[in-house]
């Protein structure tokens, strides 16, 4: 059964506000239990108020009695009826006959001696004050009448007349006589004024505490009750009830009879304990009952009466039943309420939701373009909005797959290859517009006939072959080369490829082939095939050239390639001399065992040749020619003696740029030549050209080499020569000439010492004088010999670390450097190959240079440091500058040049010391080493010496060991 | 130490004869008292060394304590005369002092291989000399132990 939302929206709202109600009303039900219980109890508390008042109003009347008792009056009274009792003889017996008296009387006569009774000062005293002031007072009476009773049991006093005389014989007596007091319970009243009253007897004792006599009191009903009328007043539903022990109703606060029995009623058989509550029904509406039942009191008993006090319980409970029916009147409300507010929401959620159900039936049905109104901001809405999005989305995809349908179709439609699907028979489903135009049929045409019907019969099997295999899962596809019958009849090279589809079971349903037309691609193929054989050809060429040793050899290979590409089989390769004439350069064995004179004379036969015949025009015309029936041929020359019979002629001119130098001719091809060859032959014959060529050059390079070697050989041999030469100079120079001079300036030395003193000042200056350029031409032939040194004696190249050279120096000159206050900085220096020695004579040379050319008075500072460059050249090393500055005198730039020349200085000797030859040793060895050096300087502002050094250095034979 | 016995021979060859009369001033110099004799190439010093030709004379030839030899002489040069001698049983004893102006590495290995006791360059000046004699004086006529 299908319950929409609304029910069961309304069903929830209902089911909780039935639940509040219900909540509400088990609450007020039990607040009304709760209630009816204080009230219960409360109401005990009225009646036991009731009780106690009732019960206290009767003994505050015994109380004004007993207070009336003691007073002097009173007791005088009494006293004195006492007394004169005493003087009676017999008084039981007197009071007997007073009573006699008394009862005979009618009821409601009053005999002279009741009248003295009656009307006594006492009695009249006790009327006034306890009587009728209370009527007076409280508008009733609450006494209706006194008696005063002497101690002999005769009235004395009474305001009313009395039933009896004698009191003694009487109940009250007793117990008044017993216990000082006596309280009756109802009864019917002697004054007969109210008919029924409670009487009270009370003893009374004279000042000496003896009985004198007792007073008794009839108290109405009205006074009694009069308390519980007061308090009746408060609840109007209230209704008090006064009851004896017995079940007379004595009271009650609507009308009521007197002494009813009431024992029988529901109610009254609910009173069981001395106070309690209860609820009874009573004439169709809810009475709560509570009772007190009145207790001794101060030590007094008690009448044992019955206060009850009932009230409606509707009126006690107003409130709640207000509450009661407040609520139910909110919830009927309220239920309304929700009612109205359930129809609200549940319009607004079942409109949504319709909005929804129309909105998807409307895409079940396949309306994509509809979109559902989204009016609330809910999850309803949300779900409108995906549902729309959805929508689009799905919209979407089937406009793109039907677009991408649409794409396929017309791909297969306008594919640039053929396409074709086959049924398992072989008939063509369909086919497109390439395949179409590849075999020459028409769409309808093909659509009648089978793929077997246009297909070569030789290629027939080996696609049916293929379809088998592809039918039993052998494999998925295949692809191959087959010819198509064109509708006009001629062949047409296809390439197939071919697969199955199959369906979701893998039953085959179709063939799917694609067709590719490769006419042009096999003839593209043999024509790759030809540029290949061409490419190969030409490298055996080049490959072979390489490893001949004369040109000869080439030719020959390139015959040999030429006839192997043309299928000939006899070539010739040779040039126009400058005469003009034909010299044979090549002839492969073959062409000449197949000649049939000997060979010396054909040899000589192929040189010089005449230019003409059919040979001759390719080298007169400069072009190639084909000539396949040269017997019959125009131009033709006839063979040579011994020359082989030639069947067909092919000659293609070899150039050198647009020269024709010669030609190379071919032979006897089986069947003629085709201008394939021919084309062939002409590019082979670019390469022939330069492999001749190439050999041409290197055979002639080598010639030159060896004369150039040859060259240098005598050059060497006289440089060594030379250099020997040299060497033994430096050695004559050192040993030979320094030997005389070491006697000279030895005897100088000898004779100074010697006979010093006996030669004067002047010859002791030309001694001096002759001493001094002793020692300068040693210095001289030293340095001398260094510089010759530097080549003759120069030692293989190693790796030198400047760094550890430069430093060695400047280590060797400390002493000069702390003496000038030098001051030196080193910057990187790199390792470079070098000679040892020479590099560190080099850096002696210019290092002490620049510490020696310091300004004077100036502690010189000197910069050492180096830069790598790279150049060409250098063995790859690059080049490393090194430079050293100074901050000395300097020099002028014009000099730059000269003072790297043996012996120049640019100063006397007396100002610097040195022979001028340092710095022409520091070229020498710069020059050694393939580097050189520079100077730059400002007069008066330092020099930098700047030598540049290759890193690395060729690898020489060494000169010395 | 040689202080107590007869001051050695010390036999000089060499053909220079500035060399020689220098060498002379040079011991006189520094006041060494050995007997200084001098010939003038390689054949004269085997002559003298062998007590031949004209040193037949013994008292021309007192054996010498200490030979000075320069390597370039005429007819026999130092360097022949060195392996002569060194090879010679009896002569080889004698300790040579090579004395030359060559300061060629060759001559220095050559001369060390043939068994010569040192070799010193002839220096360049007087003073130099003078120190080179002295140290010989003190080396191989006060320090060393001679043979007899």
């Amino acid at each position: 059964m299908r319950t929409g939302i609304r029910t069961k929206i309304l069903g929830g709202f209902l089911l909780v506000i039935l639940l509040a109600a219900g909540v509400t009303f088990y609450s007020n039900a039990m607040s009304e239990r709760a209630l009816k219980v204080l009230a219960g109890k409360s109401s005990i508390f009225v009646a036991e108020e009731i009780s106690k008042r009732i019960t206290h109003n009767i003994y505050l009347k015994v109380g004004e009695l007993q207070g009336h008792a003691i007073r002097s009056f009173f007791q005088e009274t009494l006293q004195a009826s006492n007394l004169e009792f005493e003087k009676q003889g017999d008084i039981k017996a007197w009071i007997a006959k007073q009573e006699r008296e008394w009862v005979s009387a009618p009821g409601n006569e009053i005999t002279l001696f009741m009248r003295g009774l009656i009307d006594n000062k006492l009695a009249k005293g006790l009327r006034s004050e306890l009587i009728e002031f209370h009527e007076r007072k409280y508008g009733n009476r609450c006494i209706a009448g006194i008696v005063v009773v002497n101690r002999y049991g005769a009235v004395v006093a009474e305001t009313s007349k009395t039933a009896h005389y004698r009191q003694d014989d009487q109940d009250w007596w007793q117990m008044m006589r017993k216990d000082g007091f006596c309280l009756s319970n109802l009864s019917e009243g002697e004054t007969g004024e109210d008919p029924y009253g409670v009487f009270v007897g009370i003893k009374v004792e004279n000042k000496m505490g003896e009985f004198a006599g007792a007073i008794k009191a009839v108290l109405t009903i009205k006074g009694i009750v009069r308390e519980a009328e007061i308090a009746s007043k408060r609840y109007e539903t209230t209704r008090v009830k006064l009851i004896t022990r017995n079940g007379r109703l004595i009271y009650s606060t609507k009308a009521f009879k007197f002494m009813e029995d009431v024992s029988h009623k529901t109610f009254f058989k609910e009173i069981i304990g001395a106070e309690g509550a209860f609820v009874v029904k009573y004439k169709g509406r809810e009475r709560l009952y509570s009772y007190w039942r009145s207790r001794d009191y101060r030590g007094l008993q008690s009448l044992g009466w019955i206060v009850v006090v009932g009230h409606d319980t509707d009126e006690i409970l107003a409130p709640v039943i207000k509450v009661r029916n407040r609520v139910l009147g909110s919830a009927l409300v309220f239920i309304a309420l929700s009612v109205l507010i359930s129809f609200f929401i549940n319009r607004s959620i079942t409109r949504s939701v319709s909005r929804l159900i129309e909105g998807a039936r409307e895409f079940g049905r396949g309306n994509l373009e509809y979109r559902i109104q989204v009016k609330s901001r809910d999850e309803m809405g949300e779900l409108g909005t995906a549902f729309n999005e959805m929508a689009a989305e799905r919209k979407e995809a089937e406009d793109g797959l039907r677009v991408s349908e649409e794409t396929i179709r017309k791909s297969f439609e306008s594919a640039a290859i053929g396409m074709v699907i086959v049924d398992l028979g072989g008939r063509f489903l369909e086919v497109n517009r390439a395949m179409c135009q590849m075999v020459g049929y028409s769409e309808e045409e093909l659509l009648e006939r089978d793929f077997q019907s246009i297909t070569h019969p030789d290629d027939l099997g080996k696609d049916l072959n293929y379809q088998g295999r592809l039918l039993k899962e052998d494999i998925q596809y295949y692809h191959t080369d087959k010819r198509y019958i064109h509708r006009q009849g001629h062949e047409v090279w296809a390439h197939a490829a071919v697969s199955l589809l199959r369906d979701e079971k893998g039953n085959p349903i179709h063939l799917i082939g694609q067709i590719q037309d490769i006419t042009e691609t096999r003839q593209a193929q043999s024509e790759i095939f030809r540029q290949g054989a061409l490419l190969t050809a030409i490298n055996r060429v080049f490959r072979g050239a390489l490893t001949c040793e004369t040109e000869y050899d080439v030719g020959v290979i390139c015959l040999d390639v030429a006839e192997e590409l043309t299928g000939s089989k006899f070539s010739f390769m040779g040039e126009l001399n400058p005469e003009g004439f034909f010299d044979t350069v090549a002839i492969r064995d073959p062409g000449w065992e197949a000649c049939t004179i000997p060979r010396s004379a054909s040899m000589r036969m192929v040189r010089n040749m005449k230019v003409h015949g059919i040979y001759g025009y390719t080298l007169k015309e400069e072009k190639s020619r084909i000539v396949n029936d040269p017997a019959s041929h125009p131009d033709r020359a006839g063979t040579p003696e011994g020359h082989p019979r030639i069947t067909a002629f092919l000659g293609v001119p070899l150039k050198s740029g647009e020269k024709t130098i010669g030609m190379i001719g071919l032979a006897n091809k089986e069947g003629g030549y085709d201008q394939d060859d021919k084309e062939a032959i002409e590019t082979l014959s670019v390469a022939f050209v330069e492999a001749l060529q190439d050999k041409r050059n290197e055979l002639e390079l080598a010639k030159y080499r060896h004369h150039l070697e040859g060259l240098v050989k005598t050059r060497t041999a006289a440089l060594e020569r030379s250099n020997q030469e040299l060497e033994q100079f430096a050695y004559v120079a050192s040993h030979d000439l320094q030997e005389p001079l070491r006697k000279v300036r030895a005897f100088g030395d000898r004779f100074i010492t010697r006979y010093g003193d006996q030669v004067d000042e002047k010859g002791r200056d030309y001694l001096t004088r002759m001493q001094g350029a002793g020692r300068r031409m040693a210095t001289m032939i030293e340095d001398l010999l260094s510089l010759s040194r530097v080549t003759t004696q120069g030692k293989n190249f190693v790796p030198v670390n400047l760094m550890k050279e430069a430093q060695q120096v400047l280590s060797d000159l400390e002493v000069t450097i702390d003496e000038c206050g030098g001051v030196f900085e080193i910057g990187e220096l790199p390792t470079i190959e070098g000679d040892p020695p020479q590099i560190r004579q080099l850096l002696l040379n210019l290092i002490s240079n620049a510490f020696k050319y310091r300004k004077p008075g100036v502690s010189p500072l000197v910069r050492i440091h180096a830069a790598m460059m790279e150049s060409e050249g250098t063995e790859g090393g690059g080049l490393c500058r090194i430079h050293v500055e100074d901050d000395g005198i300097g020099f002028e730039e014009k000099y730059a040049d000269r003072i790297f020349q043996p012996f120049q200085r640019l100063h006397g000797r007396s100002e610097y010391e040195g022979t001028g030859m340092g710095l022409a040793i520091c070229r020498k060895i710069a020059e050694r080493h393939d580097g050189s050096i520079s100077a730059r300087s400002v007069p008066g502002q330092g020099a930098t010496f700047i030598v540049t050094l290759p890193v690395r250095q060729k690898k020489e034979e060494s000169k010395h060991g | 130490m040689g202080k107590h016995t007869k001051p050695i021979t010390i036999l000089m060859a060499d053909d220079d004869p500035d060399d020689q009369l220098l060498t002379k001033d040079a011991f006189e110099e520094c006041k060494l008292a050995n007997d200084l004799r001098f010939v003038n190439d390689g054949e004269e010093l085997m002559d003298y060394l062998c007590r031949k030709g004209d040193f037949k004379n013994p008292e021309d030839s007192p054996r010498p304590g200490l030979i000075l030899l320069d390597l370039n002489m005429p007819r026999k040069d130092g360097r022949e005369a060195l392996g002569e001698i060194k090879s010679d049983p009896d002569l080889r004893r004698i300790p040579v002092v090579v004395l030359t102006t060559s300061k060629a590495e060759e001559d220095i290995l050559k001369s060390y291989d043939l068994g010569v006791n040192s070799f010193i360059v002839k220096p360049v000046s007087f003073e130099g000399l003078l120190e080179v004699v002295k140290a010989l004086g003190k080396y191989w006529i006060q320090i060393v132990e001679l043979p007899k």
